[in-house]
């Protein structure tokens, strides 16, 4: 059984979570009493652990592990996790190689512990033929992980989960929900007055310790995703290397803002976006408002920089 | 290559909506309607079937619903009403003269011509029936399933129960189903049941009231997807009745061994075993096929009468530009006769007419447990009408070659006892959301 969820009421409504996902996770009901709302928070506890199970990397049951385990050799996948390996494919070929979900076996070398230790760069260069989508066979419906090469849905899951979770909910009761896994969240539209959902945005500190809130934005409809390296970073002769890691070197991007929170009528879709752009490095400004991308985005040297034009994200 | 910012978005929109497409029906729906609930799949259709010669003529509409929650819990509900007219062979041999009946509510006669198979013009008949199942996941690769009917008719209704159990393996690619099915019947026929093997004289000759009869069927399933083209399903069916299985409208002639002609008691009931065992194995296969799917399926039946039949089902669905499809079909059907089949009964073997007694256990003339040949030949077509909206029309005839009865005495033998049986099928569908 899963633990029970909280649920607490709120002025406007009900607030709930529970922890999935090494994440909080929390929902925000309105217009509903207290049985829907504790069946609501139920089903997102069920969607969120089923998705944890199903693609983590840290348990050894889930289809992750069972396809490191099947290695050279073709192994055929189930539906679900087709389509996000067609969905990986798709984001890999349009960021020209920069989203890459291969890539978590560079976190071998790296350790963004807040220190100064780095990774010799010959240990970097032996893990890169083990990194590259294109050195892995996926030919629908069967995969061929070659040996030493490791999957990661962490850049995807968590955004997947709201998206998929919200959608569920609605399913069963439309009511004005707003769906928050870790920070990444989606909204079913406005509440129940017709207003926007007002959420904010953490302030990297670079410290553990109580968050505070950098920003207050309002959400009127789809989702908003936060990419960043608050506190996940190395230092490196004086330069702060955030945890977001280039496929294609191997090394963390230079000169990325601390966080980059995105707008798009999906959560996938923002969370591929925010991730993007902070590989972009210091581009990633110009690159979004190129984009047409509504975005809040905390610079290197800690500023925030608004771009929300409207409150509504574009599609 | 380099995109432009908006196409590289919609590149991204699109790739997303492929990702989230198996929970978009429902946000999109519950985003319009704001009820909570999935749309229905309605299929309508109306079912016109035409024998050849003014025989059976039937209209049947029939709705079904269909929905899948967001839990996974499908619910399919459906309703048939038919209404059959016409005439019915009732039993009885042609004979070189004109042969009077009794219908069998005993009040009205009704005559066969000289030369011809006599048919029971009183074929009319309304039928409603209400069938409802829901199928739910129990854990992660088992399907739990459950269901009702509810059959009525003037002189019949029939009551039904099933459960099923469908559990995945090997990664979806193989499915056992177990299911078991009970049924039970109330025939009311006009006049009463009919004493079997006794003389079929109208009312009040010792007809009983209301017969009763019980079905149990146990469906054993194996669906293997072989590749990605190929998927195969094998399904063991077996059932069991016990109770009335006589029809209460089918009669027997009684001849004369050397002339052909009716004599004596001249029509008697027809008689069935109170029991009925029955075994099917069903193999088919859905293949894809460059452009098209191939539906091919094999039957085998046998039963405790001694029916032996073999059904061979051929479809080939081969798409349209526009998203619509045609269809082909082609059904071979052939069947050996019931054990205790036969054309006539002989006065003074099968049946004396004295004593009004017969040494036969069971007899029936009906043709649908004589020896058959059937070929259904159709086309479907299927298009397209808007957005989640399928119109089909389909059109089957339907052919029937009775195999001949040996040893026709006297008359018999050049008159027509096993006539083809031809008839026409016109569906007209219409499916959409709703």
């Amino acid at each position: 059984m899963n633990p029970e969820p909280w649920l607490q009421r709120s002025a406007t409504g009900w607030r709930g979570g529970f922890e999935a996902m090494a994440s909080p996770c929390e929902l925000l009901l309105e217009g509903v009493d207290e049985a829907t709302a504790r069946a609501q928070l139920r089903r997102a506890q069920a969607e969120a652990l089923r998705i944890e199970q199903r693609f983590s990397r840290y348990r050894d049951d889930s289809v992750v592990a069972r396809l490191h385990a099947g290695r050279n050799t073709w192994q055929w996948v189930d539906e679900e996790t087709a389509l996000l390996l067609d969905f990986a494919a798709q984001c890999h070929a349009l960021s020209g190689g920069l989203f890459d979900i291969t890539s978590g076996v560079l976190r071998h070398a790296w350790r963004f512990d807040g220190g100064t230790q780095v990774p010799s760069a010959a240990a970097v260069a032996a893990l890169r033929p083990r990194v590259g989508w294109h050195r892995l066979r996926w030919q629908r419906p069967r995969l061929w992980l070659p040996e030493g090469m490791e999957l990661d849905f962490g850049g995807i899951g968590k955004e997947y989960a709201v998206d998929r979770t919200l959608a569920l909910l609605q399913a069963a009761v439309p009511a004005p929900t707003l769906v928050n896994f870790g920070g990444d969240l989606a909204c079913s539209g406005p509440r129940a007055d017709g207003s926007a959902w007002q959420v904010g945005i953490e302030q990297p500190t670079g410290t553990a310790g109580e968050p505070v809130a950098a920003a207050v934005l309002q959400l009127r409809q789809g989702a908003l995703a936060t990419s960043g390296d608050a506190r996940r970073f190395v230092w490196h002769e004086g330069r702060r290397l955030g945890h977001v890691l280039d496929p294609r070197s191997g090394w963390p991007v230079e000169g990325a803002p601390r966080s980059v929170t995105v707008a798009a009528p999906r959560c996938v879709e923002a969370g591929l976006l925010s991730t993007l752009a902070l590989l972009r490095g210091p581009g990633a400004a110009a690159w979004l408002r190129e984009a047409a991308v509504p975005h809040a985005l905390i610079g290197a040297d800690g500023s925030l920089h608004k771009h929300f034009d409207t409150l509504a994200p574009t599609t | 290559m380099q995109l432009k910012p908006a196409d590289w978005r919609a590149a991204l929109a699109g790739a997303t909506a492929s990702l989230l497409a198996p929970v978009a029906p429902l946000t999109a729906h519950a985003a319009g309607s704001g009820d909570g609930s999935t749309p229905w799949l309605v299929d309508s259709a109306v079912l016109v079937y035409s024998e050849a010669g003014g025989r059976v003529r039937a209209v049947e509409p029939v709705v079904s619903l269909k929905r899948t929650d967001a839990a996974g819990v499908s619910t399919g509900l459906k309703l048939t009403v038919d209404t059959l007219t016409g005439a019915s062979p009732n039993g009885a041999v042609a004979q070189p003269g004109v042969q009077t009946f009794t219908s069998p509510s005993g009040k009205a006669t009704y005559e066969a011509p000289a030369g011809r198979v006599p048919l029971d013009p009183s074929f009319k008949d309304t039928r409603v029936a209400l069938a409802a199942n829901q199928e739910r996941p129990w854990g992660t690769d088992t399907r739990l399933g459950y269901g009702a009917h509810f059959s009525h008719e003037y002189d019949f209704t029939s009551l039904g129960a099933n459960v099923s159990l469908a559990r995945d393996f090997d990664r979806r690619n193989t499915t056992l189903s177990l299911g078991l099915a009970l049924e039970a019947d109330q025939l009311r026929p006009v006049g009463g049941q009919p004493v079997p093997l006794k003389p079929m004289a109208g009312t009040g000759s010792g007809k009983t009231g209301n017969g009763t009869r019980h079905v149990a069927d146990l469906l054993l399933g194996w669906t293997q997807v072989v590749n990605r083209q190929w998927l195969m399903q094998l399904n063991l069916g077996l059932g069991a009745g016990s109770g009335e299985h006589t029809d209460p409208y089918k009669l027997l002639s009684v001849v004369d061994g050397g002339t052909g002609l009716v004599t004596g008691s001249r029509v008697v009931a027809e008689g069935r075993p109170d029991r009925r065992t029955r075994t099917s194995l069903f193999w088919g296969h859905k293949v894809s096929l460059g452009p098209g799917v191939l539906d091919a399926s094999y039957r085998w039946y046998g039963d405790s009468w001694g029916v032996r039949a073999h059904t061979v089902d051929l479809r080939w669905r081969h798409p349209l530009p526009g998203g619509g499809f045609v269809q082909p079909r082609w059904r071979h059907h052939v069947q050996s006769a019931a054990d205790f089949y036969r054309g006539w009964l002989v006065e003074g073997v099968d049946w004396d007419s004295a004593t009004q007694t017969t040494p036969l256990a069971h007899a029936s003339a009906d043709t649908r447990l004589g020896g058959f040949t059937a070929d259904t030949i159709g086309v479907t077509v299927g298009w397209p009408l808007a957005k989640e909206q399928l119109v089909t029309l389909r059109l089957e005839s339907y052919r029937q070659r009775q195999d001949a009865l040996a040893g026709a005495p006297g008359v018999l033998a050049a008159l027509p006892l096993t006539p083809e049986l031809k008839a026409t099928m016109l569906t007209v569908g219409w499916s959409f959301r709703w």
